[in-house]
């Protein structure tokens, strides 16, 4: 730090530099009486040999002078200490304009002219002292910016290093994703993690909030939590919710990572699609021109704990063949060098145009030719996957040669509201019975079918049957329906399937239950009345099933069927 | 007008307190030097050193308000520094003049 001319304005030092005795000694004089050491010189020479010896904190410069004069001594002085302010008063009668636009031209701060006035004199050194101090002070709040900014930098490259090591992103190798990964900074905000386990195949894209060493203390925890749960085959719920909360509890209010957290499930033929904060999730099938958007319907992970939420998730079939993208904002909001953001519309143009056997190629080279032609302000990652994939296949194969299928599905109030349950739960159990060459029955969908119809029209909704009975019942029974639905809070429904074959004998065990309270009404009481529009649902269960409970105790329902 | 003006050399003696004596008996002994060697200078034509003499001199004589030697050498400097062609005997004799002038007036302020 240089303290040069601090707080004690008093004691400065200075140098006189004149070849007239008189007017050294007369200035010399002055300035002693002011408090301050005086140093002298005759020439530009030995100023410039006093300084380099003393550093004095202020120069009084004559202009004519032998050896060297005072033009010349000044501009070496300020060129050999470029990085300091060094005031210098030039002492003079000189009074045309050209002579003082050249001591000003060399570097002078001030003129002093003859005769010397004490009271001038004092004015000048104290505005050149005020300068001085302002100049020390920027200069020494620069120095303080040069070490944080390298500091900095330091900081940059070890979050690299560290995100590097854990965010190693999906093997070039592994043919069913490809991936495009360019970082804003030295450090990507953005995480790409895919695993194959089991006959699933988990992918998740992170969009951490910030970049370099902010986003690496997120990106630890989360690539540990997600390879861990996905060794496991958890769910991809499960795998959101301790991201989640571990993000919660590490990160700081304002920092937290959009998701996009994938399951391609080869053992029941559908994908799981958790979108939290991320863009449109793409789903393109082969030879077709729109795309299916799976839009964000979770808050980001690590903004709030959640124990308690029920993350929505999209769940699709996948037995067309098609590619999947995902992508974070840095990719729509790129812009090129007219400024034009990509946007949502452009991204589905290049992906649409880019089709054969090479197009992610092409995607990756259209969107790097267009944010080349202007500034990056974020991370672009864009990850696609193939949903044809061979090895996906196999190991569904092997998978699926159990006997004994059990699944357990959980339902929320926003899948009941706006997803399909009952096709969730029908294309689980046909990619079984498919898989595990099974023979199947037409009758499985129409039990499945109406045992949901029953839960979610009669126990949740409430809705009264017997409304069908009316002139336009069936109208009114349907506007009901679709009105109670909009508006469930805090609903789900838990199903419990069973599928087992034993000597070319099929038997299908399924469980309901739900969060109504409503009680079931008595299954004698459903007969096959033929003059009513209603009823007749539970009538048929009782005819196809071999067993079927109404179980208000534990408010469930159970059934048996054999095939 | 006074070869000297008094307010320069009270305020300098003002400023310049105990020392004051010493300013001017350096000013008197440099000025005759150098008055000395202008004539010196004139006699072998060597005009840049005169005028780097002429203008020392000015300076210093403004300094402690020996002003009719100040503006004498301000002119001759102009006209040394035109190039033009003119009487430096003529000059240098009124400087020295002037300097007689003076003389007597500063003495005055070292005596009191």
């Amino acid at each position: 730090m240089d303290n040069r001319l601090n707080s004690d304005n008093n004691h400065l030092s200075f140098l006189v530099v004149d070849d007239d005795q008189t007017n050294r000694l007369i200035l010399e004089t002055m300035l002693r009486k002011l408090g301050h050491t005086v140093f002298t010189a005759c020439n530009g020479q030995e100023a410039i040999d006093s300084y380099n010896d003393n550093q004095q904190d202020m120069i009084l410069m004559d202009v004519m002078m032998p050896v060297m004069d005072g033009y010349d001594a000044c501009k070496t002085i300020k060129a050999n200490n470029s990085d300091l302010f060094i005031p210098i008063i030039f002492i003079t009668a000189i009074t045309d304009d050209l002579s003082l636009s050249k001591c000003i031209e060399c570097g002078g701060d001030d003129f002093l002219t003859k005769p010397f006035n004490n009271v001038i004199l004092r004015a000048k050194i104290n505005a050149l002292t005020r300068t001085s101090s302002l100049y020390n002070i920027i200069n020494q709040k620069n120095e303080e910016m040069s070490l944080i900014h390298a500091r900095l930098q330091h900081e940059h490259e070890l979050a690299e290093s560290i995100f590097s090591r854990i965010s190693t992103p999906p093997s070039r190798d592994n043919s069913s994703i490809k991936y495009l990964l360019s970082p804003q900074s030295i450090s990507s905000g953005d995480i790409l993690m895919s695993l194959d386990n089991n006959g699933h195949h988990y992918a998740m894209l992170g969009d951490f909030t910030g970049h370099g060493l902010s986003a690496a203390i997120g990106a630890i925890p989360t690539t540990d939590i997600f390879y861990s749960l996905a060794r496991r085959n958890r769910s991809i719920s499960s795998i959101a919710r301790e991201i989640n909360n571990k993000l919660f509890e590490v990160l700081p209010t304002g920092l937290y990572c959009a998701a996009c957290i994938i399951d391609i499930d080869n053992t029941t033929g559908v994908i799981n699609i958790l979108n939290a904060g991320i863009p449109d999730a793409l789903m393109l099938m082969n030879d077709d021109t729109r795309f299916t958007a799976f839009k964000s319907t979770n808050i980001p992970l690590g903004i709030m704990n959640a124990d308690n939420i029920d993350f929505n998730i999209y769940t699709v079939d996948i037995n067309n063949n098609g590619r999947l993208y995902i992508y974070s904002d840095g990719v729509t909001e790129s812009q090129n060098s007219a400024n034009k953001m990509l946007g949502q519309n452009g991204l589905e143009d290049i992906i649409l145009s880019s089709r054969g056997p090479d197009s992610f190629d092409n995607i990756s080279q259209r969107l790097m030719d267009f944010t080349n032609s202007g500034q990056q302000d974020d991370d672009i990652t864009i990850c696609e996957i193939s949903l044809t994939n061979a090895a996906h296949e196999g190991k569904f194969a092997a998978f699926t040669s159990s006997s004994r299928w059990d699944i357990d599905l959980h339902f929320d109030n926003e899948n009941i509201k706006y997803g399909n349950p009952y096709n969730t739960t029908i294309n689980l159990v046909n990619k079984y019975i498919d898989s595990a060459n099974i023979q199947n029955s037409n009758s499985l969908g129409t039990i499945i079918s109406e045992i949901f119809s029953n839960e979610i029209n009669h126990s949740i909704l409430q809705i009264d049957s017997s409304i069908k009975e009316q002139d336009n019942g069936f109208d009114i029974y349907k506007r009901e329906l679709t009105d109670k639905l909009a508006a469930i809070k805090d609903q789900y429904i838990d199903v419990s399937i069973s599928i087992t074959q034993k000597n070319m004998k099929r038997t299908l065990k399924l469980t309901i239950s739900s969060s109504s309270n409503k009680d079931y009404p008595e299954i004698k009481n459903f007969t096959n009345n033929n003059e009513k529009p209603h009823g007749r649902g539970i009538f048929l269960l009782k005819e196809l099933c071999s067993s079927l409970t109404f179980d208000n105790e534990n408010r469930r329902i159970s059934l048996e069927y054999t095939w | 007008m006074s070869a000297l003006s008094h307010d320069i050399i009270k305020s300098l003696r003002n400023a310049t307190g105990d020392v004051f004596h010493e300013i001017i008996n350096i000013y008197i002994n440099d000025a005759l030097s150098i008055i000395n060697e202008m004539e010196s200078l004139i006699q072998g034509n060597n005009i840049e050193q005169l005028r780097h003499l002429v203008h020392t001199l000015k300076g210093s004589s403004r300094n402690v308000g020996a002003l009719k030697i100040a503006d004498l050498c301000a002119a001759f400097e102009a006209i040394l520094k035109s190039a033009l062609p003119c009487d430096t005997k003529h000059h240098a004799r009124i400087i020295r003049l002037a300097y007689e002038e003076t003389l007597p007036l500063l003495e005055s302020y070292i005596v009191n």
